[in-house]
């Protein structure tokens, strides 16, 4: 008796729901219409856009040049952000590598490589120094940006991006400074007004990366490439 | 000709096949190039075991890192988590494939900045009471060593 209930209330949230997302998406085509060159839908392969984008704060970073990082760095330009630590032996290097590949291929599109920058924020600041980060995202590219800061501001900044991370135990008593960190291996998008707007889950590849990037540049910004 | 042909066969690692007996037969064994600061590398490699035993790798040895550590990287439920491996069993008639997002060698503290094209030896220690010397090369990745979804 009370299952049944229940089933019927569920059906009722159930058409109620989907007559509300009919309703909206009603009311986005009549928007889309009014619009001088209504925008095709947007089909991505593998990242996930947020809707709406995810306001963040960041708060007591710092560059690789000892500058301040803050919201008015993030705005103006689309920045892939990938949270990892340079003594990380193999998925750092290759989502750097992936960066570097991505850039590289960006290079038919200077439009919106003018427009894309690389960041990668150190969940290891105590041994990942301004210096030290500079030295080593640079030999990836010259223009990508390392982000350090202290272990509270780099932690708030991670949580607001959804990003996890855990440091392990040494391996050995004897070398405290020896140990590794696990991390979210998502990649993350912040928009050019500075908020998370894309995620980028692994694995990740390259080309994948870069077509669905372009796809959400064209359709926010109505440039082409 | 033949001198190329010959120097093909050290690069390719078949080398390692003229040594020790019963040994395993390692190919595309390489470092990735990293940064000159950088602290820990990753090495890489596909090995074969067609000897009749399993064999176990029980350590690895270079002058040119303080210490190599076998990992295996995991990812799973969006986190990418590294955990130490004390060996590797290889068994008899199996292969063990040392690569991007699965099992590598932690190469720790290179003595200095590895560059493209060059030549590193690290020594097995093997369960058959033998060691096996490597030779890995420094390289660039390429997008397919990249490219991990292929391979799921």
């Amino acid at each position: 008796m009370s299952q049944n209930h229940k089933e019927n209330s569920n059906q009722h949230k159930f058409i109620y729901g989907t007559v509300a997302i009919i309703a909206v998406l009603a009311g986005l085509f009549v928007m889309q219409l009014n619009k001088e060159q209504p925008a095709a839908p947007l089909e991505l392969i593998n990242a996930t856009l947020l809707k709406p984008a995810k306001i963040v704060k960041p708060s007591g970073l710092i560059d690789h040049n000892n500058q301040a990082f803050g919201l008015k760095q993030m705005q103006g330009h689309w920045s892939f952000v990938f949270f990892g630590y340079t003594n990380c032996p193999d998925v750092c290097p290759a989502t750097l590598f992936q960066f570097k590949n991505i850039a590289k291929m960006l290079d038919a599109h200077p439009h919106i490589k003018a427009n894309t920058r690389f960041i990668l924020v150190s969940i290891d600041p105590e041994r990942d120094d301004a210096k030290h980060l500079k030295e080593y995202v640079q030999y990836y590219h010259p223009d990508f940006i390392g982000i350090t800061g202290n272990n509270k501001d780099i932690y708030s900044f991670s949580r607001q991006m959804g990003v996890i991370y855990q440091r392990q135990a040494p391996e050995k008593k004897s070398e405290p400074d020896n140990y590794l960190v696990d991390h979210s291996s998502a990649i993350l998008m912040l928009n050019p007004l500075g908020q998370l707007q894309v995620v980028y889950s692994a694995p990740h590849e390259a080309e994948t990366i870069l077509k669905d990037y372009i796809a959400i540049y064209q359709a926010t910004s109505g440039q082409d490439s | 000709m033949k001198q190329i042909f010959f120097i093909f066969l050290i690069l390719s690692g078949y080398n390692s096949l003229a040594g020790s007996d019963p040994s395993l037969q390692i190919t595309n064994a390489w470092i990735q190039e990293g940064p000159p600061n950088a602290r820990v590398l990753a090495g890489f490699m596909d090995i074969n075991n067609h000897t009749t035993q399993g064999i176990i790798i029980e350590s690895a040895t270079s002058d040119s890192f303080k210490r190599i550590e076998f990992h295996q990287t995991i990812n799973e439920n969006g986190m990418a988590r590294m955990r130490k491996q004390d060996k590797l069993m290889i068994k008899s008639g199996a292969s063990l494939k040392l690569k991007h997002g699965g099992y590598h060698l932690m190469l720790i503290q290179p003595k200095k900045h590895l560059k493209e094209g060059d030549k590193i030896d690290i020594l097995f220690k093997l369960s058959t009471s033998t060691t096996q010397l490597i030779s890995l090369t420094v390289k660039k990745p390429t997008d397919s060593q990249q490219g991990h979804q292929h391979h799921h």
